[in-house]
């Protein structure tokens, strides 16, 4: 595992290997646009003074396999060597250029900022109707609401860069947010506990009465690792990419006389356990 | 990994690959993701099952795994 924080895997991981930001490496960022900028190093990584690649090239030396790289700019040049989409791009045209868009090649010397503009590779782009995948996930008088999980603005995914934040601030737990008319039915008030079980697993956490939500709906968010959401989601998924389908679980919630479910009890005690096994930087 | 997930996985890539009007297209591009997605030990796993006799298979799956055999099967 190799991060610049002790997050979620590191827990499960037999090797932690130091990270660098982007503050403490020479190297490119390419983003979503395909543009290439340079990322330029201000300061020496803290822990063992070496940024993401060279700890790459470490491993890799250390297995018996020789990577000579002395700069990241070989690195980007044995790039270019052998992908027809980047063929033109080395650190001095970066330097000039500012950025550069790939494809960067013969065709294209100083970058592509449109692609696609008269024809896809293949030609014509090809439409196919392909038939509507209904999930398999059902609600029952067992198992009545739908649970979605999703994200908030202020914290990213399980949060191991922005729980480290002040952004706590604004969501320091995970919470069920319920239609009041669901929760009266079960007997639910604002800020109880409330066990939400699925056919996979159960949790606990606060129960939030709020219209913002449909009857039959539930809605929780997971980045507080403690409140186990992926405990309690199927292991459903899409045919091609695998993606799992947090949107659709059907479960059903009760008023809980705990404030933590047996696998969040579990999972507090293992947390526990690991966080003396990676002393100083949490 | 669980036979009967593989199954089902390999199911619905042919359920969208049913999608396809040419229906010999339809078996290579099962076949195709297969390769391209699916790592030795599930290709593997998968003709085993295939081997052991999997009624839930669908008929677009046996086909694609008989035709492209040789070039999925790892070591085969």
């Amino acid at each position: 595992m190799q991060d610049i924080f002790v997050n979620e895997t590191a827990k499960y991981a037999h090797i932690l290997l130091p990270g660098s930001s982007f503050l403490e490496k020479d190297g490119t960022f390419t983003n979503a646009e395909r543009r290439i900028s340079r990322v330029r190093k201000v300061m020496p990584p803290p822990l063992a003074g070496l940024a993401d690649w060279e700890v790459t090239v470490a491993l890799s030396e250390a297995l018996g396999y020789s990577m000579p790289y002395t700069h990241p700019s070989q690195i980007m040049a044995e790039i270019a060597s052998l992908t027809p989409t980047f063929t033109g791009v080395t650190y001095e045209k970066l330097d000039q250029l500012g950025s550069i868009q790939w494809p960067c090649n013969e065709a294209a010397p100083d970058g592509t900022p449109v692609m696609h503009a008269e024809a896809f590779v293949r030609g014509k782009g090809r439409f196919v109707i392909t038939a509507y995948v209904p999930t398999p996930e059902r609600t029952t008088r067992r198992f009545p609401l739908i649970l979605t999980t999703g994200r908030i603005l202020s914290q990213y995914n399980v949060g191991a860069q922005t729980r480290r934040t002040a952004n706590t601030v604004w969501h320091e737990a995970d919470v069920l947010e319920i239609h009041p008319h669901d929760a009266e039915q079960r007997g639910v008030v604002d800020g109880d506990f409330v066990t939400v079980t699925s056919r996979k697993g159960d949790t606990t956490l606060r129960a939030v009465l709020t219209e913002r939500m449909q009857p039959g709906v539930v809605y929780t968010t997971f980045h507080h690792p403690e409140s186990g959401a992926n405990v309690v989601t199927t292991e459903n998924s899409d045919w091609a990419t695998n993606c799992p389908e947090y949107k659709v679980t059907a479960v059903q919630v009760g008023k809980s006389g705990e404030s933590e479910s047996a696998w969040q009890q579990r999972f507090e005690a293992f947390a526990k356990e690991q966080a003396t096994l990676t002393p100083g930087k949490g | 990994m669980d036979a009967a997930k593989l199954v089902k996985m390999a199911n619905e890539i042919a359920g969208f690959f049913a999608s396809e009007p040419d229906p010999v297209a339809a078996v290579d591009g099962v076949a195709g993701h297969l390769q391209r997605f699916w790592e030795p030990r599930m290709r593997r796993q998968i003709f085993a099952t295939l081997d052991a006799g999997a009624p839930e298979m669908t008929p677009m799956v046996v086909e694609a795994l008989n035709k492209h055999r040789t070039r999925l099967e790892p070591g085969a």
